[in-house]
């Protein structure tokens, strides 16, 4: 209750003298970092998806000690941004701060597909879809008023193939961002158990700012994969979802 | 109550744990509880736990009146078990006894996140020397007289093999390398493996040596024999005095029937010289052999309180490895600090090759300064007398620590080379925020759908009119072609003969719905020479376009006979038209 009357208070004289952008940039330059939290979060809930946003408390979070929360946030303004460097740049620093090692060599082809595919938001992709159907519309058109037909049955062959390469991608990206959830772990140390329930055995442990691959979830408990390929199901408020 | 017994169980298992999360495991063990005066006891502190990266000083138990510490060395081990870290360190500690009878080692002791461990104490038994003369002389003599007692009983076969151990030399100085051997000598063929046992050489230093394992024939003894050498270590001696090597023990199997025989080597007596008090350099290294010292410095220009490395390089034969450190003149110019040790050694019949000390060298003050002179004193067996090696100080330029442009511009590489990532920051915030940008999923969007979904729907209505424009089309002229011989048939049986009158009429109807069905083009209404020019350019045959103009006139010309002539003619037409469609049907 008191944090909700300090951040209404915060906002508010920020509305008055100044933004509470300018005030948390404030925050953040005389390393009051808990502050610049507390009012990029109240940003953020009355702006969500603005990359910049994400990207700001991103930093706040890291500077303030918060690894996990850091890692979610960047993650999230680079499905919002995928191309900024600024974004890569601080989620590689915040990455080398996580203690586990768990990342397994991915073949070049497939880093580089990734790689490619995730330099694109789905929005774009969207757009790519609509300008084909509009190109096929403009084809078709062409096609019934039998205007040039050896020109539009190469340019019916080439949409077809264009089709099909864009197709791979934007079917990769849909069950990238959608289909597959991942997580940030938030909290500093986890037992990874065997299974959902604290009577089962440990398996390894996690800490703060892991990434990893969500599975399914249980009666609280959500089975987890890690990039090494390990398995195992932690508590579902251990971790955020991206 | 079994339910709650097993939650109680859990209960303490999980109270342990979070209890002792944090804990070291802090324990010491010795190699022997047994030990005589002259030999040396391994006491190691074992320290585990999770995180022991930052330990405190260890406090030793007290060794004085007991034993002398003679080195000590750390040994760090990381291991990573079911997701589990576990660190260890291990501190060895070298001592010599200096008293007999039963001494107690005490706890060592560490202060670790506000809580003490100490370590188990451990008792050991110091027994008196064996190494004087008469315990030598006396053992030796019992070495040959236990050989001349099993002669007898297996002479015949202990002078075709017996074990020989050797020293290359049996006086030395202390420090100075001898060379222990154990050979096989054998006449007869062995039925398996030969195993062996050297003694443990209390009072020197060891270091391996690589054995011939090849066999090689000898005839020192007069008679032939295979030898092999078993092993070979290089000795080096700590204290003054007579050191026996005990005897060393070979087991062979001569034949399946007669088991393993245990062959034994004599003990060996050797004379330890003092290295002599006179001429002894302050500060002896306690290096004997032969050495010399080279150095290379990383650089000859630094900024102050930047640093340079200085590699040392003390090569040549004796024992390199005893030495941790070389002496340096110690003045308020530079902080040198020992950075790591690298050895490069042969043990093939000497310790012989080079160790390698790295120094960081950071000059405090700035201008025309000089590393410090590296001096080593060793002793010299050969020539009976210490030596000094040093290396001369080096001069070097230190710019302040302010002018590292200056170095820059002096430097041969171009300034863009020199640049260099200080340290890793965050990138800036973005500012001034754009709170008005928003991301909208376009796939959640109705507008956009709308568009997309009504685009989908408008290429579908065009594909579906290029279908029926150009593809129907064709397929209903196909269609109307493969079906017109039968349709044409079931027209013709199904007119009414009784009207001769508009039989003749509907049969020229069919014949020419036949052939316009076959040819694609309607033919009602177009005239004979067109039928049969369209006919010749649908390419029938000149025969089959007279045929059907045939017909077609004789059913014109029935149309305007005599009704009873016609009448008559039926049966016959009937049978022509439906030739004619048949000849038709194979035609078009």
């Amino acid at each position: 209750m008191i944090k909700r009357l300090v951040l209404i208070v915060l906002i508010l004289s920020s509305i008055v003298w100044a933004g509470p952008s300018e005030i948390a940039e404030k925050h953040y330059q005389d390393k009051e970092y808990k502050e610049a939290v507390t009012l990029y979060e109240g940003l953020l809930r009355m702006h969500p998806g603005n990359a910049g946003l994400l990207y700001n408390l991103g930093n706040s979070y890291l500077k303030n000690e918060q690894l996990g929360l850091s890692i979610t946030m960047y993650r999230k303004a680079l499905l919002i941004d995928p191309r900024s460097k600024t974004i890569k740049t601080n989620l590689g620093l915040a990455r080398k701060l996580v203690l586990d090692e768990t990342s397994a060599a991915q073949a070049p082809l497939m880093a580089w597909f990734f790689g490619f595919v995730n330099t694109f938001t789905l929005n774009e992709f969207y757009c790519v879809l609509l300008f084909f159907v509009l190109l096929l519309n403009g084809l078709l058109v062409a096609r019934f008023l039998d205007k040039k037909p050896d020109l539009v049955r190469q340019c019916f062959i080439a949409w077809g193939i264009g089709m099909a390469l864009f197709l791979i991608f934007f079917v990769s990206k849909i069950n990238y961002d959608s289909v597959s959830r991942n997580g940030v772990l938030i909290v500093k140390k986890i037992e990874v158990k065997s299974g959902p329930s604290e009577t089962l055995p440990t398996l390894f442990y996690i800490h703060e700012g892991v990434e990893f691959t969500l599975l399914k979830t249980v009666n609280g408990w959500s089975e987890i994969q890690l990039s090494n390929g390990y398995n195992g199901w932690v508590l579902e408020e251990a971790y955020l979802s991206i | 109550m079994k339910k709650s017994g097993k939650v109680l169980f859990f209960g303490i298992l999980l109270f342990q744990t979070l209890l002792f999360a944090d804990d070291l495991s802090f324990t010491a063990r010795v190699n022997s509880q047994r030990l005589s005066l002259s030999s040396y006891l391994s006491y190691e502190v074992v320290i585990s736990g999770e995180d022991i990266s930052s330990l405190p000083k260890l406090t030793l138990p007290d060794f004085k009146g007991k034993f002398d510490v003679i080195s000590s060395s750390k040994q760090s081990s990381f291991s990573f078990s079911n997701g589990q870290v576990s660190n260890s360190e291990i501190r060895k500690f070298s001592l010599l006894p200096v008293k007999t009878g039963d001494i107690i080692i005490g706890s060592a002791a560490i202060k670790y996140k506000g809580k003490t461990y100490k370590t188990n104490i451990i008792k050991v038994t110091v027994m008196p020397p064996v190494s004087s003369s008469a315990a030598a002389n006396n053992q030796a003599a019992a070495a040959q007289t236990s050989q001349a007692s099993k002669k007898p009983k297996n002479n015949k076969q202990f002078a075709n093999i017996f074990a020989d151990a050797k020293v290359d030399k049996t006086s030395v100085y202390v420090g100075e390398q001898l060379t222990f051997n154990l050979k096989l000598y054998r006449r007869l063929r062995l039925f398996s493996d030969i195993a062996f046992e050297i003694p443990e050489f209390n009072g020197f230093w060891v270091e391996p040596l690589e054995a011939n394992k090849d066999e090689s024939l000898d005839r020192t003894t007069g008679r032939r024999f295979h030898v092999r050498e078993l092993e070979k270590k290089a000795l080096f001696p700590l204290k003054p005095g007579t050191i026996i090597i005990p005897k060393s023990r070979v087991g062979v199997v001569i034949n399946m029937f007669e088991g393993q025989k245990l062959l034994q080597s004599k003990a060996i007596k050797v004379s330890v010289k003092p290295l002599p008090e006179v001429g002894k350099p302050d500060g002896f290294s306690g290096l004997v052999g032969e050495f010399q010292l080279h150095g290379a410095l990383s650089s000859r220009q630094v900024s102050e309180n930047n640093s340079i490395t200085y590699k040392v390089t003390l090569s040549g034969r004796g024992n390199l490895r005893s030495i941790e450190n070389i002496n340096y003149e110690k003045d308020g110019t530079f902080k040198i600090y020992r950075a790591k040790v690298e050895d490069k050694l042969q043990n093939v019949s000497v310790i012989s090759g080079e160790r390698i000390f790295s120094y960081i060298v950071i000059p405090k003050k700035s201008g025309e300064v000089s590393v410090p002179s590296f001096k080593l004193s060793y002793f010299s067996p050969e020539d009976k007398q210490y030596k000094v090696i040093s290396l001369p100080a080096v001069p070097i330029r230190v710019y302040e620590a302010d002018t590292t442009t200056q170095i820059e511009t002096e430097s041969y590489l171009p300034s863009s080379q020199k640049l260099a990532v200080l340290t890793e920051d965050l990138q800036y915030l973005r500012t001034p925020l754009d709170l008005s940008q928003h991301y909208s999923a376009l796939d959640k969007g109705m507008l956009f759908m709308a568009l997309l979904y009504f685009n989908y729907l408008a290429a579908v209505c065009l594909l579906l009119a290029i279908i029926k424009k150009y593809y129907w089309k064709t397929d209903f002229k196909a269609l109307r072609s493969k079906r017109a011989f039968e349709s044409a048939v079931a027209a013709v049986n199904a007119l009414d003969k009784t009207n001769t009158g508009h039989y003749l009429s509907q049969c020229q109807t069919i014949i020419l719905d036949f052939l316009s069905d076959k040819i694609g083009e309607s033919l009602l209404g177009k005239t004979q020479p067109e039928i049969k020019s369209i006919l010749l350019e649908a390419k029938v045959s000149e025969y089959v376009v007279g045929q059907v103009i045939s017909v077609l006139d004789k059913l014109s010309f029935l149309a305007y006979a005599p009704d009873a002539e016609g009448k008559s003619q039926l049966g016959q037409v009937d049978s022509e038209i439906k030739a004619l469609f048949t000849q038709l049907k194979e035609t078009l």
